[in-house]
């Protein structure tokens, strides 16, 4: 089958990958030099993941199933036909391990690509947009997939993009239910078509052409734009991929030719390609733009071809053992081999990375299913690690504490072996602490409430002259609450108020204050810690005081005898004395009684 | 592979984790456990400890406190033992008796309310309390030295005694009359005085320790407030 694009736009970009080991030159038809494989330019890459895995490759013509180990390829197998016989030996070999994931490539002719164009919306949307294309054009239940191409680079900057499925025709319909019902996890179906573009770069890089992207602007002088990649293979005959840029562009099918002898089939494959270059020229191809040539097939036949015609930059003729070196696949070609189908299939299988990935409805679920497997797997694993550390943390933690808990203990015996030892000494040494403490603290508190100090009392009578008399004696305590605060000084901490007589004296206002001042003298310098006033005068002295008419004569106020009373306050708290009543037109009463200068 | 497949093994993955998690947890749940056991046992320890050190301390302090105070101590029980830190109407009774014989008074009239527990934490000990009588004192006198004999009377035979009111007053001066009338019964009542105070005193808890200090009892007077009326002979 063969198929062809569109045209496609220009491309700015030649994105052309590899060393060309010689220059280009001459157009199409001119001779150019031949490049022969070299076992000296193998580098040593891995293009094959580890883990075990089967790979089953289809075409028309038949199937093999390979069982790879990493990148060792354990055994292969063949059949012409998915006959029930047949097919038990491929279960039978699928049976050996059933962990192994099943990679299916095609080969066949039951490909189906078209190329469509989106508006130029969101990168984010655009996948989904394709995939509701799909589902509309191809159906759900189809097979399908696709490959995005670049967007247009003038223009609507259109995305372009291949829709890819495959047709289900009889043979493949029962290969598929084959597969569905193996055991084994399908991994996906690969088309090897498509997956010729990680071929040639693979091989590319094993034989140490730069796979640099090349500049954006323009082609890159020493890189072919396009590539011929050419496979003779067992299952579906002779693969033809072309690739532009390195992304395929289009692809041919040849049918095998029999039991032809080497220059009969060198010859089917130089008249196939030489139809394909034709295929090329009208979608644009120009031998200026160079152009790479790969081949793989037996070394009679790689013998006989010639390719020079083409006009090739460079041409590259492996046999499938070349092909397992320099891909890394080990195994999976023996030196006369005259086929790719295995070599080529293990490598898809092992590649990392995959161009399309196709998957039938119910495989999807079941890898769905398998992912969360996976994942479950990786949650678990992590879970453990975690709890592992917690626990090892936590163990770390609980020995320190632990050991800590012997230490802690001597300390606390210690303490109470010291404990017991006061106490007993303290049992024997026949002292009552709490009984001595309590008692002392309670006398001390109650043998502070005494107030009353009588020498104070007498020295107060002594303090004041003979001529006047004492009518009253009280004494309040200034203390207000019931109980007093712990060792407070209550000592005379009270008003003591002493009502006065003056008998002795000539009934004058000024007699009477030169008598009184005396006394407020002698007090004052008695008990100079104490606040002493005259808390009550006779009233003719505030009198004398009030407004009315002035006269110059200074006239001397009687007072009478029974009033010649006054009563003197003695306190150690001034806030007690301050409100003391005062003369009712603001004077003090030692102010009244002219021990002060009056303020007025 | 079919779907049925995939879904035993996935089920039966789970499961495994599962066991998995259970297996590996239990140890480190236990782990975690056995480490806040022994935070928590570390913990009540060094409590533990801390509170004997606390207790020595405290313990060691009350010893130097108490050998400071001993001879305090041995004041307040010879005090105590002479009766002066015990609050009994039956004392007073018998101070009251023998300010009578010493000095003249006239209506002399002396009421003492009940003993109670002082209020305030201060005054109250495991082993000991202070408890207080309110005693308010009206008399007649010749004189204001013989009323402030008795308050020094008061103050030798009580510990604590804290006034409260004190007022001596003259109601008579020296005259004739009054001078006839002491030629005659040898007193005049020239002074009056009222006194107020707060009589307090040391109790025991313990019954048996209590014995010197408590009460006595009185079956003559039993009411609450005790009336010792002192007429003048």
């Amino acid at each position: 089958m063969a198929f062809s694009l569109k045209n496609r736009t220009k491309q700015k970009n030649a994105d052309t990958a590899g060393e060309v080991n010689s220059p280009l030159s001459g157009g199409f038809g001119a001779k150019k030099p031949i490049k022969n494989f070299s076992p000296q330019n193998i580098k040593k890459r891995k293009f094959v993941k580890s883990g075990k895995r089967h790979s089953l490759i289809i075409g028309d013509d038949g199937a093999i199933l390979i069982y790879s180990d990493g990148a060792e390829v354990k055994t292969r197998q063949f059949i012409a036909s998915p006959s029930p016989e047949n097919l038990k030996e491929f279960e039978a070999v699928l049976a050996k391990n059933v962990k192994a994931p099943l990679f299916v490539i095609i080969d066949s002719m039951d490909q189906s690509f078209i190329q469509q164009s989106l508006p130029p919306i969101s990168s984010l949307g655009v996948k989904k947009l394709i995939n509701r294309r799909l589902d509309r054009d191809l159906g759900k239940d189809t097979i399908k997939g696709y490959i995005l191409l670049e967007r247009e680079s003038s223009g609507r900057r259109d995305w372009n993009f291949l829709m890819v499925s495959l047709e289900k025709s009889p043979q493949l319909s029962v290969w598929l239910d084959f597969i569905e019902s193996a055991n084994n996890r399908l991994a996906g179906i690969f088309l090897l078509s498509v997956e010729s573009e990680n071929i040639i770069k693979n091989l590319d890089m094993a034989m140490g052409r730069s796979i640099k992207k090349p500049k954006k602007s323009g082609a890159v002088q020493g890189f072919s734009k396009w590539k011929i990649f050419v496979s003779n293979n067992k299952v579906g005959g002779f693969r033809q991929v072309i690739l532009k840029d390195g992304r395929i562009i289009f692809t041919r099918l040849g049918q095998a030719v029999g039991d032809s002898t080497a220059e009969v089939v060198a010859g089917h494959i130089e008249q196939e390609m030489t139809s394909t270059v034709e295929y090329m020229k009208r979608l644009g191809f120009n031998p200026q733009q160079g152009l790479d040539v790969y081949v793989i097939a037996s070394a009679d036949i790689n013998a006989q071809l010639d390719v020079s015609r083409m006009s090739a930059d460079n041409v590259y003729k492996f046999t499938p053992f070349e092909v397992s070196q320099l891909l890394g696949v080990n195994g999976a070609a023996q030196i006369n081999d005259q086929f790719g189908d295995v070599v080529l299939s293990a490598s898809i299988a092992g590649n990392s990375k995959h161009r399309l990935v196709l998957f039938p409805q119910q495989a999807l679920r079941v890898n769905n299913l398998y992912n969360i497997m996976v994942y479950q797997r990786g949650l678990a694993g992590l879970a453990v690690l975690v709890m592992l550390g917690y626990g090892g943390v936590q163990g770390f933690g609980a020995w320190q504490a632990y050991s800590s808990l012997e230490d802690l203990n001597q300390r606390k015996i210690s303490q109470q072996n010291r404990l017991d030892k006061i106490n007993d000494d303290i049992k024997n040494g026949g002292v009552d602490v709490v009984k001595i403490n309590e008692m002392s603290a309670l006398y001390d508190l109650v043998i502070k409430e005494n107030n009353f100090e009588l020498p104070f009392f007498m020295s107060l009578r002594a303090a004041i002259i003979s001529a006047v008399s004492i009518k009253e004696i009280s004494f309040v305590t200034d203390d207000t609450k019931a109980q007093p605060a712990p060792n407070s000084a209550q000592n005379n901490n009270g008003t003591i108020n002493l009502v006065l007589r003056f008998p002795e004296i000539s009934s004058t206002d000024e007699a009477f204050t030169s008598v009184a001042r005396k006394v407020l003298k002698d007090v004052r310098a008695a008990f100079p810690d104490y606040k002493v006033i005259y808390t009550k005068l006779p009233d003719v002295l505030n009198k004398q005081n009030e407004g009315g008419k002035i006269d110059d004569k200074v006239e001397l106020i009687k007072i009478a005898p029974e009033q010649l009373e006054a009563t003197l306050s003695i306190s150690k708290n001034d806030e007690k004395l301050k409100g003391s009543p005062d003369s009712t037109n603001g004077l003090s009463t030692d102010e009244l009684i002219g021990l002060r200068r009056r303020s007025k | 592979m079919k779907i049925g497949t995939i879904r035993k093994a996935l089920l039966k993955q789970t499961v495994v984790v599962i066991v998995v998690l259970a297996i590996v947890s239990a140890p480190v749940f236990y782990v975690d456990y056995m480490y806040d056991d022994y935070l928590a046992k570390g913990k009540n320890i060094e409590t533990e400890g801390n509170a004997i050190a606390s207790k020595v301390s405290i313990l060691l302090s009350e010893y130097e406190n108490a050998n400071s105070k001993l001879s305090d101590y041995n004041l307040v029980k010879e005090k105590q033992e002479q009766k002066m830190l015990t609050v009994s109407k039956s004392i007073l009774r018998d101070v009251v008796a023998a300010i009578r014989k010493k000095y003249s008074f006239d209506k002399f009239d002396v009421e003492m309310s009940d003993v109670k527990p002082k209020v305030g934490g201060q005054y109250n000990k495991p082993q000991f309390f202070a408890e207080e009588s309110n005693v308010t004192v009206k008399l007649n006198s010749m004189s204001d030295e013989d009323v402030f004999f008795l308050i020094q009377s008061f103050q030798n035979a009580f510990s604590s005694i804290k006034f409260t009111s004190v007022k001596i007053s003259r109601d008579h001066d020296l005259d004739k009359n009054s001078l006839l009338a002491i030629r005659n019964s040898c007193f005049s009542p020239l002074v009056s005085a009222d006194i107020a105070f707060t009589w307090s005193g040391l109790q025991s808890v313990k019954k048996d320790d209590a014995v010197p200090l408590m009460e006595e009892k009185d079956d003559k007077n039993q009411e609450r407030r005790v009336r010792v009326r002192l007429d003048r002979k």
